[in-house]
C-alpha cells in the first residue's frame, strides 16, 4: 500500500508538519505513545520476531487447532471467572443467593455464568481431544516427551479446577457431586482421613470446604496453571510441530 | 483506496464496534443496581399503590407498610411496636393507626399517641421503573 492510499499515513504526515500538535498527541494518544516508546526500546521488532512464525504446510489442519481451542477456552474461563468473583460470596449461606443475583439482576450475568459453566466442560473436552490427536499422531515421541508430560499435568490441573469449581454454587448437584469425590478421597489407604481433613477442613463437606475450594480455585490453581502453560508453549515453540506420519 | 486497505479499515472498524459493545456490557455488569448495593427486594409493583394510598406486604419474614406520598414512597415496619398488630394507613389524616390499641404514628414512624414506646423502624424504599424495591436501612 502506498502512502497516498493509506489515509492513516496521510494524517500522520500532516500531524508531523505541526510539531506542537505532535508533542501534545504523544501525551494523549496510545498510538503515538507506542511509537515514541518503540523508538527508544525497539520492542516492535522483538515482538515481530517472537510472534511471527511461519506454520509449515502439513500443520495447517483443523485437528492441530484443538490445543489452541482449549487455550481460548481457558482465557474465557479467566475472564468470566474474574467477573463472577466480583459478586460471588464463598459461604454456605450466601453462595447460591449471590449467583442468583448474578443470573437474575446483574446485566448479562446469566451469560457470564453460563459461559463459565459451559466453558469449563468444553475446556476439558478439548484438552482430551487434543491429547487424543497427539496420541494417535504419535507426536509424544522423542524429543517431545516433556510436552506430553507438561500436557498431562495441565489436564490434572484442569480437572482440579473443575472439581473445586463444581462445589462453589452450593446447590444440590454441587454438594452431592462433590461428596461422591470426597468419599473416594477418604477411602485412600492409610492417608484417606488426613487427605480429607486437609482438602475439606474436616470429615464432611461444610462451610470450611467451600472457603478452601474457593481459595484453591481462584488463588492457588491459576498460579499452577499459568507457569505450566508457559512451559508447554515454550517447549512447543522450541521443538516445533511434529510432522504426522 | 485499495481493496486490501478498505478491508483492513472495515475489520478495524468492526473490531472497534465489538470492543465498545463488550466494554458497555462489562460496565453494565459491574453496576450492581439497587438490588446489589442495597440488598433490596421487590415487594410490589408501583401501580399497586395509588397516590395517597398504602400497601402492607411481606418483607424478609416481617411486614412492611409502603405509603405513596406525592412523588415519593415511604416504607415503615408494618407491625405496631407495642403489640405487633398489623398497622393501617389512614389516608385522610395522613397517619398510621394501630387497630388493636388505637395507637397513632406519623409518617416518619414517630409515636403520636397511644401505648407504643418506640417509633416504627424505617426502611429504604426505591421505585425502579414499575417496581417497588425495599431494603433494610
Amino acid at each position: 500500500m502506498t502512502e497516498d492510499d493509506n489515509p492513516w499515513l496521510r494524517v500522520k504526515a500532516w500531524i508531523a508538519q505541526h510539531p506542537e500538535l505532535e508533542r501534545w498527541l504523544r501525551f494523549v494518544s496510545p498510538a503515538f505513545l507506542y511509537s515514541a516508546l518503540d523508538e527508544r526500546l525497539a520492542f516492535d521488532e522483538a515482538l515481530r520476531q517472537a510472534l511471527h512464525k511461519r506454520i509449515p504446510g502439513f500443520a495447517r489442519r483443523r485437528t492441530l487447532c484443538l490445543g489452541g481451542a482449549a487455550l481460548v477456552l481457558f482465557v474465557n474461563q479467566v475472564v468470566t471467572g474474574v467477573l463472577l468473583a466480583v459478586y460471588y460470596k464463598p459461604s454456605t449461606e450466601a453462595a447460591l443467593a449471590s449467583l442468583r443475583f448474578v443470573e437474575q439482576q446483574a446485566a448479562l450475568g446469566f451469560l457470564i455464568r453460563q459461559m463459565h459453566a459451559w466453558g469449563g466442560s468444553l475446556m476439558i473436552l478439548f484438552v482430551l481431544l487434543h491429547m487424543a490427536r497427539v496420541f494417535f499422531n504419535k507426536a509424544y515421541r522423542h524429543p517431545r516427551e516433556l510436552t506430553w508430560v507438561s500436557g498431562t499435568l495441565l489436564l490434572l490441573v484442569a480437572l482440579a479446577f473443575g472439581f473445586t469449581g463444581y462445589l462453589l454454587p452450593w446447590d444440590q448437584t454441587a454438594f452431592w457431586g462433590t461428596l461422591a469425590i470426597t468419599d473416594l478421597i477418604g477411602k485412600a489407604p492409610l492417608v484417606g482421613n488426613l487427605l480429607l481433613t486437609l482438602i475439606c477442613g474436616g470429615r464432611q463437606v461444610s462451610e470450611l470446604t467451600i472457603s478452601r475450594f474457593f481459595a484453591l480455585h481462584c488463588l492457588v490453581l491459576p498460579w499452577v496453571m499459568v507457569p505450566l502453560l508457559a512451559a508447554h508453549f515454550a517447549i512447543i515453540r522450541r521443538l516445533g510441530i511434529s510432522q504426522p506420519m | 483506496m485499495t481493496r486490501r486497505g478498505f478491508l483492513e479499515w472495515l475489520v478495524a472498524a468492526l473490531a472497534a464496534v465489538g470492543g465498545l459493545l463488550a466494554l458497555a456490557g462489562l460496565l453494565a455488569y459491574l453496576r450492581p443496581g439497587v438490588e446489589g448495593s442495597w440488598g433490596a427486594v421487590e415487594v410490589a409493583k408501583a401501580a399497586e399503590v395509588p397516590e395517597g394510598q398504602a400497601i402492607s406486604v411481606p418483607f424478609k419474614g416481617s411486614i412492611v407498610l409502603v405509603i405513596h406520598l406525592g412523588e415519593r414512597f415511604v416504607a415503615l415496619s408494618g407491625l405496631c411496636t407495642h403489640d405487633g398488630c398489623l398497622l393501617r394507613w389512614d389516608a385522610e389524616k395522613g397517619q398510621i393507626i394501630c387497630p388493636c390499641d388505637l395507637g397513632v404514628f406519623d409518617i416518619e414512624g414517630n409515636v403520636v399517641s397511644g401505648l407504643a414506646g418506640r417509633p416504627l423502624p424505617k426502611l429504604r424504599v426505591k421505585r425502579v421503573g414499575d417496581r417497588l424495591l425495599v431494603a433494610e436501612p
